[in-house]
Order: structure tokens, then C-alpha cells, then sequence
């Protein structure tokens, strides 16, 4: 009989480091700086005093009960809520990679293009899925064929949609599920290029398959793109992110990496939000 | 708790009156418009249709209204046209007693060709001022009092009566733009007069249009303009098209706008017979309801009239019904294509 | 420090019950542990039968508050102090488990002593049992109360019983060697002194649990210095 002592080992010569899953709590390169924000609807303001700093490609989400200003914090990073009336920044900056993107000098069509958004209720057009992707590119002034067949298949495949529907692109785009149609919401999205996409709970309408192909959808796409997720999931919050902001009544309570948020917050607010006494 | 019998007995008895009240209330309607088609189709036809090949009585269609003279002439009742008549004088040269009788003879061409002209200029100007009446209210305006002011403003334009539309117009573009009576004042005054109709059912089509296909537009970079031509218009037409019908109808019909600013009882030349092409806009026609109602009311009447007034207005109810199938047909085709 | 109650009743109600549990399992533990020296140092051979049936009692709770852990984390997905709360009940509930064994193995032993006479080097025990116990006690009050300060202080007081269990080891040896026709006896003593040298070890494991639970902390596997 061998003894197991007998028998040869080979050991690794040098072991692996520890993986660390946790995100570095040293300051990351930040793509967006919010700074001492201020934001007001009308008479009513909705955020106080808000200052955080996105980091590039990464994903940073927004947590906090219904009405704390996380989604209109997002809207500012594209400037969604200039389209709402009497709504203003009244005081503070947003930079983004340093330009102010309130300044008056500044081209709000150019920023909407580098900072792209896809909204809480899936809003395909009512067009063909390649109409729906080639619609951002031809306001932009692409028209050669070849150029958005290629973009329409890139998109496609970056929102891991291609292999579905490369056969139906003339289908209308409301042929498809639920969980098809934010992708390729998605996909149009990504379709002109930005830097920074910004998702207003990408997932809430959808059943839990849907959610989970767009949490590892996220998952890929961050090591292009800067993702700014609002999410009322927490699960999905510590699924996805690497950085997680928790926001209540207007302010920003506590902005960390997402393990340390979720193992061993600071504030007691933070805590209680997230194990579930209050909120 | 079950009711007592005799209280079921009472609702189920309501119920039944109510339903009946509802039933004959919508016969009542149907049989007025069944009356109206009928009295119209039955009498109307007559003028129309022929016992004989081609069946439509193209002369009726055709030719422009003539005087009719009847007489009798060796014991047989004879109606001739103005230039049958003159022609039967050329070779019988005695005299005859005749009764004239205007409007009877020919055909009523000149008013279709009128009535056609004066709805494509007005409704293509009404829709035009319409819709980007209802693109500016319903995207680009904001809830100011000036907003509210002009909302009431199209609302009460919808309630003027159509003769004050008419003598407006006479005042405005035939006096004091000096167009006389003309094609463009017709076609200003009736599109005036259908306006509010058209921009309230624009406006209408717009609001029905998501507010997530501009916010989705908007997000990808795109202008306003932009959004609004490819991603909003576009879905609001079918509705626009619907009020368009209505629209039609109400221009092709309104005798009162076009007495004193487009329409002449009768003219010789066709709209086409113009010495220069700027002419073509300030000539008057004859129209379709106009001529009816000269038929009707400006000359003694008999069976000779009857039979051009019904046969006109036979004549014009097809018309605008071929236009409300056009027009329903495209809106079909549009929303077949799109729908969300 | 009382946190407020969760929204979810039934997730405070599914906490309760765990600690409760938890709470059960140490205090049975510590029963059979006293009852296993009080058998060996009053030759009581029904307080070690004793200890010896009731291991099962404490096994199956094992086993319960497991399931319930596992059972709470499928339910209510728990966070931050939630989840380390939950975590550490099931590490503590196995380190009870491995002491209520210590104990039963005292007690067989304490058995086997009893059959022959006294030997004087039971004392060299009881200074190990006071020293045990105690840590048993602090690293579950620590646990409870959540005092982070006193699980820190459990840790370093291990090495005091590994001093103790040396010292008591040599001095046997040196009997069995002077003595050895008591030599089983000796050598039972030393098992004796082992399994409440791991006792300690166990404590031990949970004070660091019990700090990790309350701070998120994780103080194991660190040199240390020697306590004063």
C-alpha cells in the first residue's frame, strides 16, 4: 500500500496572492467630480450640499429610499432635468474629466452623446431593432450604410444581444421580451460611443433571468465604460458595483467602495438602511 | 344579504329602460342619417345614373350648367340645353314657346372642380398652420398665462359661426388685401374656419405620442427639432390624418365662408383658363354647396331644379365621402406600421 | 446599543431565536464542563455519566442553529452587522460543540480515574479549570454584549493556559517516570489538562468571532504580544 507521504508533490512555487475582492479605498481617477451640489426644483430643493467623485470604469451605484435625490442626481450628469421646468443647479459644479457641464458655453447635444442614459422603463422606438440602433447615429450625421451596419452589429454584440436577434434586425423593436428591450435600449445607447452610462433602475421592470443578463452585462461593459447605476435592489447593488453612494432626504450620507458599505458601514443611517430598519 | 324580490325586480326593470333609452336613442340617429342618405341617394341617383351604358349620366358630371328650355313641339315634350337649343333653332326656325329655366341643363363639372380646389388649398393650409400650431403648444410652450390666453382663443374660434367667418374674410382678404373674391380668400377663410379643429386633434396626436421616445431621443444627443421630426411626428400622423377628416368634410360643406369670398353663382371659364399663372389664385369658382343653394333658393323651383339639386347634392356627398376613405385608408396604412 | 427593530418581524423574530439558541448551547456547554470536573475532583461517577448523555443535547442544537443560519441568509439576504451576527452564531455554535466534546472526553477519563485512588496531581487542574472557564465566560459575555474590548482581551490570556497545561505536562511526566505504576492515571491527567488546554483554544476562537461580530474585525492569526 502507498502512503499518501510516498507520493510526489509538486508545490506551486510561488502561491498566488490572496484574490481581493474588495475595491481600494484609496481615491480612484475620478471621471466625474461632484462638488457641493445643490439642486432645485421650483422652490423645493431636492439635493443639499452633495459632493462625490465617480471613478472611470468602474461601477458606481446610488442607493437610498424613494425621494432622496438619487435619480435626479443622475439626470444632472446628463442634464436630463433641464427639460423639466424650474428646475436648476443652485449651487455647486459637476465636472466631468474637469469641464463644468453647466457652464453656458457647453454644447448640452455633445454631453448627451458622451453621457448616455438608459431610463427605469424600457423605451424602445417604435421602429425596426436597427432603426433603433441606427437612430443615434444618423442624428449625428452618420448616413453611409456600411459605417452603422457596423455599428449596429458592435452594439449589438457589446449588449450581448447580436446572437438573438442578428437574424430579425427589421423586426420592430417591440417584438422583443421585456428583458431584450432594455438591452437594446442599451445597445442604442452604446451605439454613439460615450464615456459614462448612466442607468436609472435598468432592472426594475424586469423578471429575475432578465435582471441577472443585465447585471453580467454590466459586469463586461464596465471595462469600457463608466457605469452610474440608481438601484432600489440592494442585493443587486452589492452584486454590481464597485462604489456605492447611500443617499437620504436630498443628501449624500456615505460614498465608499461597495464591500466596505455593505460589511461594515460608518454611518448608523447607512446601516440601518441597508439591513432593512428603516426605509 | 340577498334584496327582496320586489327591489330586483325594479333594477332589473331599470336596467332594461335604460338600456332601450340608450338603444333607440342611437336608432334615432341612425334612421335620420339612413333618411337623409336615402331621400338624397334615391332622388339623386336619378339625375346620376343612367338606364343606359355608361350608367353615370357624364353629361351631369361633365359639362358646366346650362339654361334648360322646354317646350312643346309637335306634341312631344322637349328639354333642351342652351346649345342643344340653339342648334335644334338652326334648323327649325319657327317659333316656340319656351320656359327657360337657369341651372337645369348641363352638368355641374365647374363646382366639383371648385369645391376640389378650395378643400386642397385650405386644408393644406390649415393643416400646415395647425400642426405647427400643435408642435409649439404641445412641445415648446410653457404654462404661462400668454399660454392659457391663446389656448382660449382657439377654443372660442372653434365656436364662431361660420357667416362671420365669411363676412371676416370678406372684410380682411377681399376688401382689404384687395384680392377680391378669389381662390386665396376662399382658402384663407375656410382654413381659418377649420383650424381649431385641426390643432386641438394635432395636439391631441402629439400628447399621445410617449414621453419616453423624447427622453430616450433626447438622451442619445439629439436636438429638439430633431426629436421632434423623427421620433414624435412621425407617430403622431395617424391622428392627425383623423382630424383631417373631419376637417374635410367641414370645408367641402360650409356654404356661408365662401358666399362673398370664393364663390360665383356661375362662370364661363374654367379655373384652368387663365391668362397668366399668378391669375390662377385670384379667380373665384363655383362650389359644390353654393351651387346647391343658388339652385335652391335664388331661382323659382320645379322638377327641373330638383333634379340638379339632388343630383348635386348626391354628387357632393360621394365626393366627400371618397376623400374620408382616402384619408381613413392612409391613416390605416400609417398605424399598421407603427404601433406601441 | 439597541439597534431599532428590522420592518421585517420575522427576520428580528429568526435573529432571536438564533441567539437564544446560541445562548442555550453555551450554557449547557458550560454545565457539562463544570460537571465533568466536579465529577473528576469529587470522584462522582454520575455527574460524568451525566455530561457524557448530555453531549447529545448540545450536538443536535449544533446542528440547529446551523440550519437556522443557513435558513436566515437564504431568507433575508442580511447585510454589514446582520450578516457578521449570523456568521459568528454558526462558528460559535461549533466551537461550543468541539468544547461540550472537551467535556465529555474530562468526564470518560474523570470515570476511569475514579476506579483507583486518589492522586494528589489533581490539583495541578483545578488553576487550569478557573483560568478555562473564565475565558469561556468573558468570550461568551463578550459575544452577547457585544464588548469588543473584552473578546480583545481573552485573546492573549490562551497563552497562559498553554503555560499552565507545560508545566502541569512536565510535572506528570516527571511522576510517571517516578511512579509508574500510576502511570495510567498520570496519563490520564495529562489528557486532562490537554482538553482544557483546548477549551482555551476554543474560547479563544470565539472572543475573536465575538469581536469580529461587533466590530468586523478579524483579529485572528496575529502576533501578539505576551500579555503581562
Amino acid at each position: 500500500m502507498v502512503s499518501l507521504l510516498d507520493m510526489p508533490r509538486t508545490l506551486p512555487q510561488q502561491l498566488p496572492p490572496p484574490v481581493d475582492r474588495s475595491a481600494p479605498e484609496i481615491e480612484p481617477a475620478p471621471i466625474i467630480d461632484v462638488s457641493e451640489l445643490d439642486f432645485t426644483y421650483g422652490n423645493h430643493q431636492v439635493l443639499f450640499d452633495v459632493t462625490l467623485r465617480i471613478a472611470a470604469r468602474a461601477v458606481t451605484a446610488f442607493i437610498g429610499p424613494s425621494g432622496c435625490g438619487k435619480t435626479t442626481l443622475i439626470r444632472c450628469l446628463n442634464r436630463m432635468n433641464d427639460l423639466i421646468d424650474g428646475a436648476r443647479v443652485t449651487a455647486g459644479s459637476i465636472r466631468i474629466e474637469g469641464v463644468d457641464i453647466n457652464a453656458p458655453e457647453i454644447d448640452v447635444v455633445d454631453l448627451r452623446r458622451r453621457v448616455g442614459m438608459v431610463f427605469q422603463k424600457s423605451n424602445p422606438f417604435p421602429k425596426s431593432i436597427y432603426d433603433n440602433i441606427a437612430y443615434g447615429l444618423r442624428i449625428a450625421g452618420i448616413t453611409r450604410r456600411s459605417r452603422i451596419d457596423e455599428a449596429v452589429e458592435k452594439s449589438l454584440r457589446a449588449a450581448a444581444l447580436w446572437d438573438e436577434v442578428k437574424d430579425r434586425l427589421h423586426v420592430s423593436g417591440y417584438g422583443l421580451s421585456g428583458g431584450q428591450q432594455q438591452r437594446l435600449c442599451i445597445a442604442r445607447a452604446l451605439a454613439v460611443e460615450p464615456d459614462i452610462v448612466l442607468m436609472d433602475e435598468p432592472c426594475s421592470a424586469l423578471d429575475p433571468i432578465a435582471t441577472a443578463k443585465i447585471e453580467e452585462l454590466i459586469y463586461e461593459l464596465k471595462q469600457r465604460y463608466t457605469i452610474v447605476i440608481v438601484t432600489h435592489n440592494m442585493q443587486q447593488a452589492g452584486r454590481c458595483s464597485d462604489y456605492t453612494g447611500f443617499f437620504y432626504l436630498g443628501r449624500l450620507i456615505e460614498f465608499a467602495s461597495t464591500n466596505k458599505i455593505f460589511t461594515n458601514p460608518s454611518e448608523r443611517r447607512t446601516e440601518d438602511y441597508i439591513t432593512g430598519r428603516f426605509g | 344579504m340577498i334584496a327582496a324580490p320586489s327591489n330586483r325586480q325594479r333594477t332589473r326593470i331599470l336596467e332594461r329602460i335604460v338600456f332601450w333609452t340608450f338603444r333607440l336613442a342611437t336608432y334615432l340617429v341612425l334612421a335620420c342619417a339612413t333618411y337623409i342618405f336615402l331621400d338624397i341617394g334615391i332622388k339623386g341617383s336619378r339625375t346620376v345614373f343612367t338606364s343606359h351604358a355608361p350608367f353615370i349620366n357624364l353629361k351631369f358630371l361633365t359639362q358646366p350648367p346650362q339654361t334648360l328650355y322646354v317646350f312643346d313641339y309637335e306634341g312631344k315634350k322637349m328639354e333642351l340645353s342652351d346649345r342643344e337649343f340653339r342648334d335644334w333653332k338652326l334648323t327649325h326656325k319657327e317659333d316656340v314657346d319656351v320656359t327657360s329655366i337657369s341651372y337645369s341643363a348641363g352638368g355641374i363639372w365647374p363646382c366639383i372642380v371648385g369645391t376640389a380646389l378650395l378643400v386642397i388649398g385650405s386644408m393644406t393650409l390649415a393643416l400646415f398652420i395647425g400642426i405647427s400650431a400643435a408642435i409649439y403648444l404641445s412641445e415648446y410652450s410653457r404654462d404661462t398665462p400668454l399660454l392659457r390666453f391663446i389656448r382660449i382663443a382657439i377654443l372660442n374660434l372653434a365656436g364662431v359661426p361660420s357667416i362671420v367667418f365669411g363676412l371676416f374674410g370678406f372684410g380682411l382678404f377681399v376688401i382689404f388685401f384687395g384680392w377680391n373674391v378669389s381662390l386665396l380668400a376662399g382658402w384663407f377663410t375656410l382654413g381659418l374656419m377649420v383650424l381649431p379643429a385641426i390643432i386641438t386633434a394635432s395636439e391631441e396626436s402629439l400628447r399621445a405620442v410617449p414621453q419616453g421616445l423624447r427622453e430616450g431621443s433626447l438622451a442619445l444627443g439629439a436636438t429638439k427639432w430633431q426629436t421632434i421630426r423623427k421620433n414624435v411626428l412621425p407617430y403622431a400622423v395617424p391622428g392627425i390624418l383623423t382630424s383631417s377628416i373631419l376637417g374635410i368634410a367641414r370645408v367641402a360643406g360650409e356654404t356661408a365662408p365662401i358666399m362673398f369670398t370664393a364663390a360665383y353663382a356661375m362662370r364661363d371659364e374654367m379655373p384652368w383658363q387663365v391668362s397668366r399663372w399668378t391669375d390662377f389664385f385670384f379667380q373665384g369658382v363655383m362650389a359644390l354647396p353654393y351651387h346647391i343653394y343658388v339652385v335652391s333658393s335664388k331661382i323659382p323651383q320645379n322638377e327641373y331644379t330638383e333634379r340638379v339639386q339632388y343630383g348635386a347634392a348626391f354628387v357632393f356627398l360621394v365626393l366627400v365621402m371618397l376623400i374620408a376613405l382616402t384619408s381613413i385608408l392612409l391613416r390605416e396604412r400609417q398605424r399598421s406600421r407603427l404601433s406601441w | 446599543m439597541i439597534a431599532p427593530k428590522h420592518i421585517l418581524g420575522t427576520f428580528d423574530e429568526a435573529l432571536a431565536s438564533l441567539r437564544n439558541n446560541v445562548l442555550m448551547m453555551s450554557s449547557l456547554t458550560e454545565r457539562s464542563l463544570d460537571r465533568a470536573i466536579q465529577g473528576l475532583l469529587q470522584r462522582d461517577d454520575d455527574l460524568c455519566a451525566n455530561t457524557i448523555a448530555d453531549d447529545e443535547e448540545i450536538d443536535q442544537l449544533e446542528k440547529q442553529i446551523d440550519k437556522d443560519g443557513v435558513d436566515v441568509l437564504l431568507r433575508f439576504q442580511p447585510v454589514a452587522s446582520d450578516l457578521r451576527r449570523v456568521v459568528s452564531a454558526m462558528k460559535l455554535s461549533s466551537n461550543l460543540e468541539r468544547m461540550a466534546d472537551q467535556a465529555t472526553n474530562i468526564a470518560r477519563r474523570a470515570r476511569k480515574l475514579n476506579r483507583h485512588p486518589a492522586l494528589p496531581e489533581v490539583e495541578l487542574i483545578t488553576p487550569m479549570y478557573a483560568h478555562a472557564m473564565s475565558m469561556f465566560k468573558d468570550s461568551i459575555d463578550a459575544y452577547v454584549r457585544e464588548d469588543v474590548e473584552l473578546g480583545r482581551a481573552v485573546v492573549p490570556r490562551d497563552e497562559k493556559l498553554d503555560e499552565l497545561n507545560r508545566v502541569a505536562s512536565r510535572r506528570l511526566i516527571q511522576r510517571m517516570a517516578a511512579d509508574p505504576d500510576q502511570l495510567r492515571g498520570y496519563l490520564n491527567l495529562m489528557f486532562i489538562a490537554r482538553h482544557l488546554e483546548r477549551v482555551g483554544d476554543h474560547a479563544t476562537n470565539i472572543a475573536e468571532d465575538a469581536v469580529y461580530a461587533a466590530a468586523a474585525e478579524d483579529i485572528r492569526h496575529q502576533p501578539f504580544v505576551a500579555s503581562a
